[in-house]
């Protein structure tokens, strides 16, 4: 599959339930930085709430951790496959605090060409409550950035964010 | 792992366990609250929502024969902005206890004396953010609660707990109530005042 510059992949909507849960993603992948050891996947998972009232409307960039003893730039020496895990929602480190909606958006100015191996896996655990009951108010918020990413196990300590809920 | 064949290469695999938060409540669910700010340590705001009132509402009195009483104290406490619950805390309570209004506007006067303090609070087995102070309510009357301690929010920091209120049929709850408090939860009655047919309800010729 390939994804065209700008262009949205859906993956998740458990609309009206708000959801906790465990996201992972295996994506072609890039160096946050030059020379940094710590990836970013080229595709961007968002994730939060999209209703069909525009103000209702909140999507946040998911905070990733980088996985590297299971990615490609430390098992092949290459940016074919890194793998990243979040949680839903992270309390600690930041992104939309009710999601029911999970998307992936090509913000890297070209295509984006997925193959075998290329997996999202969204494990939902809980349902929290209702977006009904506690909507989003004064969007459409829609944060269009690259994932901010954390590495727990690279000696830069700046990365670490708070650590994970273990929700 | 689950394999999608459609022809898109990437393949989304959802496992779902729909649990509806708060499905363990009782019936009725007559609480009161707090919302509770700090800041992490790395600055951001962040709020803790503590829910408090009685297991089982309505609440009656103990009664030999009729109704054990069984009420505890309990607490739904979780994080504001995700919903999220948590699963540790530190926490005792104060009790306290006025047989009626008189006792009640007496002590508002005098000052409220708990009738039992440091009575520690429980995590309900299995239901991460559900806490029990377990007990018997021996009395019809009117039952306040000071609850105190730590939570822990996600392994990160210990929060400060500082939870006041009295049930709400008391003649002036906001003498005692923790001024941010909001909401309520019921008195505790006679069990026989639900019994119908019950004592012959004398009314005037115009109800």
């Amino acid at each position: 599959m390939t994804l065209p510059a700008g262009g949205v992949f859906p993956l998740y909507d458990s609309s009206p339930n708000y959801v906790s849960g465990h996201f992972l993603l295996t994506s072609p992948c890039e160096p946050v930085s030059e020379g940094d050891d710590t990836y970013q996947p080229l595709v961007t998972a968002i994730a939060g709430h999209i209703d069909e009232h525009a103000s209702g409307t909140h999507m946040e960039p998911i905070p990733l951790f980088y996985i590297n003893t299971v990615s490609s730039p430390t098992l092949a020496g290459n940016g074919d496959q890194c793998v990243f895990h979040a949680h839903i929602p992270d309390p600690l480190n930041g992104g939309a605090p009710r999601v029911t909606d999970i998307d992936l958006v090509n913000l890297s100015g070209a295509d984006i060409e997925f193959k075998p191996g290329h997996v999202v896996d969204i494990n939902v655990q809980r349902v929290l409550g209702s977006i009904a009951d506690d909507p989003y108010e004064n969007g459409p918020v829609v944060t269009l950035e690259r994932n901010v990413i954390y590495d727990l196990n690279d000696d830069d300590e700046t990365n670490d964010g708070l650590g994970h809920s273990s929700q | 792992m689950n394999t999608n064949k459609t022809q898109l290469l990437l393949v989304a695999s959802i496992a779902s366990v729909m649990v509806l938060a708060g499905a363990a409540s009782e019936q009725a669910f007559a609480h009161g609250g707090q919302v509770i700010g700090f800041n992490l340590p790395n600055g951001e705001h962040r709020l803790i929502t503590v829910i408090m009132g009685h297991n089982s509402e309505p609440t009656a009195a103990q009664e030999t024969g009729k109704h054990d009483g069984k009420h505890p104290m309990e607490l739904f406490i979780s994080d504001t902005r995700t919903g999220l619950n948590f699963a540790e805390a530190d926490l005792t309570v104060d009790k306290y206890y006025y047989k009626n209004d008189k006792k009640f506007n007496k002590a508002v006067e005098k000052g409220f004396e708990p009738i039992e303090t440091d009575v520690a609070v429980s995590a309900v087995h299995g239901d991460p953010g559900h806490y029990f102070a377990r007990q018997i309510l021996a009395q019809p009357g009117i039952y306040g609660y000071h609850v105190t301690g730590t939570v822990n929010y996600f392994g990160v920091m210990d929060v400060p707990i500082d939870v006041k209120a009295i049930c709400r049929d008391a003649p002036d709850p906001s003498a005692f109530n923790n001024p941010s408090w909001f909401g309520g939860f019921g008195c505790t009655g006679d069990i026989d005042d639900s019994k119908f047919p019950g004592k012959k309800v004398k009314h005037d010729k115009d109800d």
